[in-house]
């Protein structure tokens, strides 16, 4: 597993909320009044099929009852807080203020669309993410939120169909979402991001599982139908 | 996607594709159980026949390259393209049929 080095990722941090190390950065009090992020400008169009990224997140408090987003992890052609952002995929820690309860997300900017499910504060989790190009006339994001290391025991799944066909350039480890309140803060962490260049999301370059196994419906595989 | 008769509407459909999904989501776990090694033989016997046929005989734990084969190979494409192509599909049909209703055209369009 090779995983980022963020030291080599431009922090921009102008109240140094933010702490960066080679494997991990973290937001302490990250509020809705700021422009933060740490980016990594990786060339023009650099996302432009199908990937899968792994990395892990952990959300260790909010202050204030209301909507406290922080990405955790994301791709985009802005350079700007999320809130900011009209275009790329991101996935976020956030206090949700209805219910209230510790949140993860992901998200479409160009088509509004978005998953979450519920997590629990002070809890690591170990995410893949997922953008399959061929699931959709657009493409599928897809979430994949576990509680161990070997990805072995899942906690649940997001996805969300996408509205574009988008190529990204930048590739974000944190980043705020600025709407001009300071009484709304997250701290948190991401870390170990593992971008896994090469990977295909073919295994043994099988592209039809299903068909492959001699199934003429792939939900007999697993006995659900 | 095959429904029982009962699943008529938009709602009992997704419904059904989040029980379809848990249930997924629960033998993913069984499985990832015994990559573990905590999946004990009686706990195998009973996973779905269909599932065994693709896994391979009982042993203490699966090794790394049998859980990713399992995952890749036969999770993976039922979950996502079967029953989370079903329930985005639907949510879309959810979305569009929700702006026909006039209350929310209202608060859509501002009229």
């Amino acid at each position: 597993m090779a995983v980022e080095d963020f030291t080599t990722y431009t922090e921009v941090d102008p109240n140094d909320h933010i702490t960066v190390t080679a494997s991990k950065v973290t937001w302490t009090n990250l509020n809705r009044d700021e422009d933060a992020y740490v980016y990594k400008d990786m060339g023009v169009d650099h996302f432009d099929g199908d990937f899968e990224h792994l990395l892990e997140m952990q959300l260790d408090s909010t202050g204030g009852s209301y909507n406290i987003p922080a990405l955790v992890w994301g791709v985009s052609n802005d350079i700007d807080d999320i809130e900011s952002w009209t275009s790329g995929l991101l996935c976020r820690q956030a206090l949700n203020a209805n219910d209230p309860t510790e949140r993860c997300a992901i998200d479409e900017k160009e088509g509004g669309v978005s998953d979450q499910v519920s997590i629990a504060a002070s809890t690591p989790y170990y995410l893949k993410i997922k953008r399959d190009e061929s699931a959709g006339t657009y493409g599928t994001l897809y979430c994949y939120i576990y509680t161990d290391a070997d990805r072995t025991n899942l906690h649940a799944t997001l996805s969300i169909s996408l509205t574009v066909k988008g190529d990204y350039r930048y590739l974000y480890a944190a980043c705020s979402a600025n709407n001009g309140y300071t009484d709304r803060v997250i701290s948190g962490y991401m870390q170990n991001l593992d971008l896994q260049p090469g990977w295909s999301g073919k295994f043994l370059g099988v592209t039809s599982p299903a068909k492959a196994l001699g199934l003429a419906s792939p939900a007999k595989v697993m006995g659900v139908s | 996607m095959k429904y029982p008769s009962d699943c008529v509407t938009i709602g009992d459909k997704l419904e059904y594709c989040y029980a379809l999904e848990e249930r997924l989501r629960r033998l993913h776990n069984q499985v990832g159980a015994w990559r573990r090694g905590e999946l004990t033989k009686e706990e195998y016997l009973k996973l779905p026949n269909r599932v065994k046929v693709r896994l391979p005989e009982w042993k203490p734990q699966l090794t790394r390259e049998e859980w990713r084969r399992f995952v890749a190979d036969v999770f993976e494409p039922v979950y996502e393209r079967v029953v989370w192509g079903e329930i985005n599909a639907l949510r879309e049909q959810a979305k569009r049929g929700a702006r026909w209703r006039p209350e929310v055209e209202d608060v859509v369009d501002g009229s």
